[in-house]
């Protein structure tokens, strides 16, 4: 029984210090003012690698816009079409960042499914898929494109 | 604790992770696609995780097999979370170190050797608290009440219109200094039933005011976790008195 109950100690201590490197990890990135733990995930945005280098300072008001890029044109996406085709939680991926990190993780294929075929909502007269969309990070501050995601490959 | 607060506390966690599963077995089609493009785990091994977790999140919520339920459930939340990253938001280690919980201590109706593991707990979420707090009073973004207004924007209360007239740069402050004071009154037994009240019922409200409504109501079951029946019966303050 006390050998059973040991285990059981042992195993509970072992999880409670897996959850408490998570505050760790937390106080980590503070003191260093990045996010070490996202900025080695494969296959992420290498744009979006360097945004989570950005100022911590300013990471609350960030704001996404996303262009559709036609052959000599460029059409903004409504928020209000953004909205209906995300759930709370993708809106707040893609749009409205937070301080999880959680954008480095946001791989082409993700925003090629989501958007590329968006022209039929936004331009029923357009018949093929845009060019390509363009992701836009602002803050106060500034404007940058952050990544451009073909459609048609 | 007593067997009937930790029968409510367990059946409100399987109704959580109940409604989580269902999701996912409703989104099969879309999580599949979300692991194919993000490659760690086949489809199939999706599949069968969401609904083993789903039967076992059953099986929790009616108190049936709890401690296999449980294990079944870790793997379950974990295998879809390392399959699907955007999945992984700050809840799950609370969610998970509280399965760990019923796993190892549950048994007739209670959990056990509440001396083991219910302070280091109570501590270590509330430091959690404490070092968010402190990031907050250091971002000028979360003082002006931008981020506060943002995140209305998107909540609940946003349908109902109160994120017009919401005092932001006051409620961000006042969230601050609750959470900045979490630890510190944590530590004392006397205070430690009064920040617990007043973090319940911050979370509560969070709710409505923060988008992501399944990792707020998350917190606010971490929440109910770490109240302890006997502050009901014994209050410290009592105690106190009585010593």
């Amino acid at each position: 029984m006390r050998v059973q109950a040991g285990l059981r100690h042992f195993i509970f201590y072992a999880s409670f210090l897996v959850f408490i490197s998570h505050t760790g990890g937390y106080v980590l990135e503070l003191v260093q003012g990045k996010q070490p733990a996202y900025l080695s995930f494969p296959g992420a945005f290498s744009v979006s690698q360097s945004f989570l280098l950005y100022d911590r300072n300013e990471i609350f008001t960030w704001r996404y816009k996303l262009e559709l890029i036609y052959p000599g044109e460029v059409v903004s996406v409504p928020d209000s079409i953004i909205n209906r085709r995300l759930s709370s939680s993708e809106r707040h991926l893609f749009t409205l960042g937070d301080y999880t990190g959680s954008l480095a993780r946001v791989k082409e294929p993700l925003v090629r499914y989501y958007f590329c075929d968006l022209s039929s909502e936004i331009l029923p007269f357009k018949e093929e898929a845009p060019l390509s969309v363009r992701w836009i990070f602002s803050d106060r501050t500034e404007t940058r494109v952050l990544a451009e995601v073909p459609c048609r490959i | 604790m007593k067997a009937s607060y930790s029968s409510f506390v367990r059946m409100a966690f399987g109704v959580w992770l109940l409604v989580f599963f269902l999701q996912s077995a409703l989104a099969v089609k879309r999580l599949e696609f979300l692991a194919e493009q993000f490659g760690f785990l086949p489809p199939a091994v999706i599949q069968v995780m969401t609904m083993a977790g789903f039967l076992a999140a059953l099986s929790f919520a009616t108190g049936k097999a709890v401690r296999i339920s449980s294990v079944v459930l870790l793997l379950s939340l974990h295998a879809l979370l390392f399959a699907i990253p955007r999945f992984r938001t700050v809840v799950f280690p609370h969610i998970s170190i509280v399965l760990v919980i019923f796993a190892l201590y549950y048994q007739a109706g209670i959990l056990s050797e509440r001396k083991v593991w219910y302070l280091p707990l109570f501590l270590g979420i509330y430091a959690g608290f404490s070092v968010s707090g402190i990031s907050k009073l250091f971002f000028g973004l979360w003082n002006n009440g931008e981020m506060v207004r943002g995140q209305c924007d998107l909540s609940l209360a946003a349908t109902l219109g109160i994120c017009e007239n919401l005092p932001s740069a006051r409620l961000a402050l006042i969230v601050a200094v609750i959470e900045v004071a979490s630890f510190p009154l944590v530590l004392l037994s006397r205070t430690r039933p009064l920040i617990w009240a007043v973090s319940t019922l911050l979370h509560f409200l969070i709710i409505f005011f923060v988008p992501q409504f399944s990792t707020r109501t998350g917190f606010f079951l971490v929440q109910l976790f770490l109240f302890d029946p006997a502050w009901m019966s014994s209050p410290p303050y009592a105690q106190r008195q009585t010593n």
